[in-house]
């Protein structure tokens, strides 16, 4: 059993998310300002918060960062701000992840799903040896096992070679020419294509957003990387 | 073939024509012979131009120019030699007097004055016979007259002879008195009175002697005085067409296109020439030290040798001069050209310093020194031309006028100070409370100036600032009843109606909301894009690893569509500034409209070319409809390829990938040729 907090000044979002949510595990609450959602968090054992940023009386980043000093729970920020900027400072301020409006219900529980198998199941992030973390991603060489959020995900031998080569070196970026020599010990010519065609199968695999990666990024011009990610 | 064998045995020819210098005049004649030979087909030109080569390498030839050179050292020793003789002809008179007598007395200048005074004195003494002996060992024989009867031709006036003497002989009298009184043939000689002593030589000349030896030679230079001249003038011709052919072929060289320089080029040519100059003055003191050393034979020799080393050395300085002329500015590379360029360059320096001091100093300083230097000039004028009074006037009229010249230049700095403060986009207020007349009035404009830009900057701010925020506004409050519009669309298709309708209806309606959602972000974007409303963070690029970027993410729906991705670009990367992102952006609605409007089963053609200094991307493929719409509309917003609007889409994609691609100083354009629908992206390499 989950609790999860929905947060908006919209009634009608708030509703439509709780009708999508609507799941046996989870435990739904609701909240219209920020004040009354550091109420609730107050009150009640909060596992994941789903919160607006423009709303009235206390806007979202002031209250995730009221959140962030005393919990640890996942906040997923939900907004109609779509500027890059505002992304980063949600980020940088504490949020976990980042849906802009109007978004798909899907990716929207996906997410939601996602955020909480991290927090409940994996939150212990003890690290073994010969294990290679990337946010909800984690790699294990000896039993040449990948894991998202603590599912297991089949990738074929090439793309688990290139997804273990960013995973080493993370926020490294690797031109498609450079990875396509580190695997398979050749020149390449003209074959450039394969490796992003492989970058974007495991994009499809790994991320719940294709076009918006949040663990294999595509620097356009240049190559892939793998976000670095402070845990 | 006979026309070949022909050129064979003509350029074995060659050589020994060559030689004798005459090779103009053989060229002529080979013309000559060709024209005889055929007319002008192809082939004669290709043996022209062989000849061409043919003559080139004459030229080019080291063996064949030193021939040429001991050929001219040859004939103008003969030019000199010749040139002697003649000399000598001329101050013997040959030329004037016509008859060989004259060479004949030439030749016994000096001899008769001898044989007279030695017969003399065997008369005196009283020996005619010692006398006429003495005359058998030469070859004249001696008459004594008395100097009245000298042109007497009567025999009874010559008192006495020693021998016979013939009617072609030449003969020439000395005048001569006897010492004392002797007695000659019984007739009494009386000193006190001129004899004449006429001494006659004999044409032939029987005996040997120093007489005989002259005249051999004398006759010699006398037979050849016109041949001298001639071959004077020949040796000269030659010498000046081996000098001229030494001169054109200096600098050829066979195998080598062109000039070549020789080993002194590099040298500065007065350098060269001083060295070259020293190298004579050398030799001349040589030729003067051995020209006193008095033996005769060594003295030819030594001047020989010496002439021969200094016309050689003459020559190559002059060949060396004109490989320098060939080359072309000359002047250049000499030792005097480099002092004074650069002489001048340092005084052009200096100058350009002192100028940019003088603009560089104060404008207070600036008046101040030029006023000062004035008065300096008009002081020095003064001294020299005017009197006391007017000294005293001059002094009087620089003391009011040296105040009034620092005020003007005091405002004017103060006014160049705030021009320039506003020029930067300072807001600067001038102070024009000391200022009068037109000083002031500047002053004033500049402040309105000034007030005015201000006001001007801070209305663009602010409209700037309420763009922004509008759009920031109107895309929150629109997005946010866009999303309760979708999200309950959605939720009403999943609910389960009776009604088939409604299922009909919802499904509409989510269509509809979800291209609502799309249009409101295009034009978000478009609007930021267009206004410039966006950020843009120009890095490095690599336009290969973009392109391939791309293919991998839409290979799969190029697959889907049957569409045949080809890429054409170069093996070396090419780097441009570009914001990646963005640049993906327009990439990406390139790409979207390929795969919306491309025809099915057709091929895509991607392709980098370099031009110079400028990188195109170009997009090609197969429209699926006619695109009955020029370049200039499909570009523009809302615009669509098919006018039905039966596709999905809103007519904003390539807006937005203009403007964006603008953003990035590139340029975007677009081409419709028929069903080809390109796009060219323009970026400047790095």
């Amino acid at each position: 059993m989950y609790n999860i907090l929905i947060c908006d000044d919209e009634r009608d979002i708030v509703n439509a998310l709780k009708i999508y949510l609507n799941d046996a595990n989870y435990t739904l609450y609701e909240a219209f300002t920020g004040k009354e959602a550091l109420e609730v968090i107050e009150r009640e054992e909060i596992h994941l918060v789903l919160m607006d940023i423009m709303m009235p009386e206390m806007d979202g980043m002031e209250a995730m960062i009221k959140i962030r000093e005393r919990s640890n729970v996942p906040v997923i920020l939900l907004t109609a701000k779509s500027e890059d900027s505002d992304k980063i400072l949600g980020l940088t301020v504490g949020a976990d992840d980042y849906i802009t409006k109007p978004f798909h219900p899907v990716e929207v529980s996906a997410r939601v799903k996602s955020q909480l198998r991290r927090y409940m199941q994996l939150g212990a992030g003890n690290i073994q040896p010969d294990v290679l973390k990337c946010g909800g991603i984690e790699l294990n060489d000896t039993q040449k096992r990948v894991t998202l959020d603590g599912e297991e995900v089949s990738l074929t031998p090439t793309e688990y070679e290139i997804l273990k080569l960013l995973m080493q070196h993370p926020g490294e970026v690797f031109s498609p020419r450079k990875i396509y020599q580190k695997i398979w010990n050749d020149l390449p010519y003209g074959s450039e294509n394969t490796v992003a065609v492989h970058i974007r199968h495991l994009r499809e695999k790994l991320e719940i957003n294709p076009a918006e990666p949040r663990y294999l990024k595509v620097v356009w011009g240049q190559g892939y990387k793998c976000e670095k990610r402070k845990e | 073939m006979e026309e070949k064998v022909n050129e064979q045995c003509f350029d074995e020819n060659r050589e020994e024509i060559g030689e004798e210098g005459s090779k103009e005049k053989e060229s002529w004649k080979s013309r000559k012979r060709r024209e005889k030979a055929s007319g002008k087909s192809r082939k004669d030109q290709n043996r022209r131009e062989k000849e061409v080569g043919a003559q080139r390498s004459l030229l080019g030839s080291t063996v064949f120019k030193i021939l040429m050179f001991f050929l001219m050292v040859i004939s103008a020793v003969t030019m000199l030699v010749s040139a002697l003789v003649c000399y000598i002809d001329i101050d013997l008179g040959f030329y004037s007097d016509g008859s060989k007598e004259a060479a004949m007395r030439e030749a016994v200048e000096g001899y008769s004055q001898m044989y007279a005074e030695n017969v003399r004195e065997y008369l005196e003494q009283g020996h005619p016979e010692i006398a006429m002996a003495y005359l058998e060992s030469t070859n004249a024989q001696v008459q004594l007259l008395l100097a009245k009867n000298q042109y007497s031709t009567k025999e009874s006036d010559i008192i006495w002879q020693s021998g016979e003497v013939g009617k072609n002989w030449i003969s020439e009298d000395v005048y001569l008195q006897f010492t004392k009184l002797i007695f000659l043939n019984g007739s009494p000689i009386r000193n006190q009175e001129d004899y004449i002593f006429r001494v006659s030589y004999n044409p032939e000349f029987p005996v040997k002697d120093g007489v005989s030896q002259n005249y051999l030679l004398l006759t010699k230079l006398y037979e050849f005085r016109f041949a001298a001249i001639g071959i004077c003038a020949g040796a000269a011709l030659l010498c000046v067409i081996c000098f001229a052919f030494l001169m054109c072929s200096a600098g050829h060289k066979n195998g080598k296109e062109g000039i070549v320089p020789s080993v002194f080029t590099n040298m500065h040519f007065d350098v060269f020439t001083f060295l070259f100059l020293s190298v004579m003055w050398v030799l001349a003191r040589i030729i003067i030290e051995v020209s006193y050393s008095g033996r005769a034979l060594l003295e030819l020799a030594g001047f020989a040798v010496c002439f021969v080393i200094v016309g050689t050395l003459a020559v190559l300085y002059l060949m060396e001069f004109s490989v320098r002329l060939k080359l072309g500015k000359w002047w250049q590379n000499t030792m005097i050209y480099v002092v004074i360029r650069g002489l001048w360059r340092g005084l052009k320096f200096l100058c350009k310093g002192l100028w940019k001091l003088f603009c560089g100093a104060p404008l207070v300083l600036t008046t101040l020194i030029a006023f000062l230097g004035i008065c300096i000039l008009e002081f020095i004028g003064i001294l020299l031309f005017a009197e006391a009074e007017v000294a005293v006037l001059w002094m009087m009229e620089k003391a009011v006028l040296l105040p009034v010249v620092l005020y003007i230049a005091l405002t004017c700095r103060k006014l160049l100070t705030a021009s320039e403060a506003m020029a930067e986009g300072e807001n600067y207020v001038v102070d024009t409370s000391h200022m009068f007349g037109a000083m002031k009035e500047h002053g004033e404009n500049l402040n309105r100036l000034s007030q005015g830009i201000a006001k001007a900057v801070a209305e663009r701010m602010k409209s700037e600032h309420l763009k922004t925020e509008l759009i920031t506004n109107v895309s929150h409050d629109l997005k946010t009843p866009l999303t309760s519009i979708i999200n309950y669309a959605d939720l009403i298709c999943e609910e389960k109606s009776e009604n088939p309708r409604i299922a009909e209806y919802s499904e509409v309606l989510l269509r509809q909301s979800k291209r609502l959602k799309k249009l409101l972000e295009d034009l978000l974007e478009a609007s930021k894009a267009t206004t410039g409303n966006l950020e843009v963070k120009l890095e490095e690029c690599e336009v290969g690893v973009l392109l391939s970027q791309a293919v991998g993410e839409y290979q799969q729906r190029m697959e889907e569509k049957g569409l045949e991705l080809i890429i054409n670009q170069p093996e070396y990367p090419i780097q441009i500034m570009a914001d990646g992102r963005h640049l993906w952006r327009v990439f990406d609605n390139l790409l979207n409209n390929i795969c919306k409007y491309a025809q099915e089963h057709s091929r895509v053609y991607l392709s980098v070319e370099q031009q110079e200094k400028n990188v195109r991307i170009i997009f090609r493929n197969m429209s699926k409809y006619a695109l009955n719409l020029s370049a200039e509309e499909l570009e523009e917003r809302f615009v669509r390829g098919d006018r039905s609007r039966h596709m999905e889409g809103n007519g904003l994609g390539l807006s937005i990938a203009k403007s964006l691609t603008e953003l990035q100083n590139g340029q975007m354009h677009i081409v419709v040729d028929g069903d080809l629908f390109k796009v060219i992206l323009e970026f400047e390499v790095l």
